[in-house]
């Protein structure tokens, strides 16, 4: 029986039958978290480790190939001798379309700045625009430049540059091919890439 | 009808200066709030004021509406508090606050892919995951958004019928709460 000063539970229940429902929660609420658990661990997540970041502030950039949208292959190392900001992104990406807007703005400020920015392997696994459609979109006419390539980076080069998949990254690459910084969405970052530009001329 | 008794519950709610000011406060927090973490998709997840130059006419929309309904609901909840009244529509209330951030916050942030990996995601699963759960988000951050005030509306008509329902009509009320 329960007593009248007793709480009620949020049914309006007192005593045992409120104390009843509360374990009820308790336990759904556990079995939900096991379920869950336990389709991790039949997906293959425990137990493996994202890629270490091979990428790292002061270290050479790794030399890998991207594909630029008139079909060439091409190496970072032939960019070698100019800064450059490798900007890995995926077209569906609202930081990414800011980001793109706000560099082709600034272009005149970024002058000498070698940009390549590069759809990630299979565009994060989401399909969205094309690289094209998505420049297209972005970058007003006149607003683009010889010194911004547009491609595809290869498989290998998504992997080791964002093995935690960050669908909007950039590395600020110098001469000498070390990176300098990593950082992401550069809509918010627009004096630091600038500064960068014109620290390296 | 629910609009009725939304409407008779402000009305009844809302008559005292101390709970206009209440509404008009929480108005305020809440505005500033939503405009600020809405239109965070654009930046990277940063919130702030480099995030208004990317607030549209739609997320501007979005924002006022959200804060309307957030605020009117808890004014209501306060008044359901102190006259000790059941209250309710607390969880949906809840939900419409997470439904109405998840856009600007799962979206081209580094959480999603950040909590795959700490749960021992490979790089090809985080690539084929990750891109799938926050391409999703971005290409239906309205539905989110529209789910987050479904939700709000009717964690505020539970509200207004717990107010209601125990004081009855706006004219005729008898709820023990302290009035100017």
């Amino acid at each position: 029986m329960s007593k009248p000063d007793e709480p009620r539970d949020r049914a309006g229940r007192r005593g045992r039958g409120g104390r009843a429902s509360r374990s009820r929660a308790v336990s759904y609420g556990a079995a939900l978290v096991a379920a869950v658990l336990a389709a991790f661990a039949a997906y293959g997540f425990l137990g493996s480790r994202a890629a270490t970041a091979e990428v790292k502030i002061g270290a050479p950039a790794p030399d890998l190939t991207f594909t630029t949208i008139d079909g060439k292959v091409h190496r970072l190392a032939e960019f070698r001798g100019r800064p450059v900001m490798l900007w890995l992104f995926a077209t569906w990406c609202p930081s990414c379309q800011a980001g793109t807007a706000a560099v082709a703005d600034h272009l005149a400020e970024l002058a000498g700045l070698q940009i390549i920015q590069l759809k990630l392997y299979d565009d994060l696994g989401y399909p969205g625009p094309s690289i094209r459609e998505f420049a297209r979109a972005y970058v007003r006419p006149g607003q683009g430049s010889p010194a911004w390539l547009w491609g595809d980076a290869s498989k290998a080069l998504s992997y080791t540059y964002d093995p935690k998949g960050y669908p909007d990254i950039y590395f600020l690459i110098d001469r000498q091919g070390i990176v300098r910084a990593i950082s992401g969405a550069p809509s918010t970052a627009i004096p630091q890439i600038v500064a960068f530009a014109r620290g390296a001329r | 009808m629910p609009a009725r008794a939304i409407l008779d519950a402000c009305a009844l709610v809302l008559r005292p200066r101390s709970y206009r000011w209440c509404a008009a406060v929480l108005f305020a927090l809440a505005l500033a709030a939503y405009l600020l973490t809405l239109p965070a998709a654009y930046t990277g997840g940063t919130i702030g004021p480099r995030a208004l130059r990317y607030l549209n006419a739609e997320l501007a929309f979005f924002a006022v509406a959200l804060a309307l309904l957030l605020s009117l609901t808890l004014t209501l909840n306060v008044y359901a508090l102190r006259a000790s009244m059941r209250h309710r529509g607390a969880g949906l209330g809840a939900a419409a606050v997470l439904a109405s951030v998840v856009p600007s916050s799962l979206c081209c942030t580094s959480l999603v892919p950040s909590l795959l990996a700490a749960l021992g995601a490979s790089t090809p699963q985080i690539f084929g995951l990750a891109g799938r759960i926050q391409g999703t988000v971005a290409r239906y951050e309205a539905l989110f958004l529209v789910a987050a005030l479904l939700l709000l509306l009717g964690s505020l008509d539970l509200a207004a019928r717990s107010v209601v329902g125990s004081c009855g009509s706006p004219e005729g009320g008898v709820c023990d709460v302290q009035t100017r």
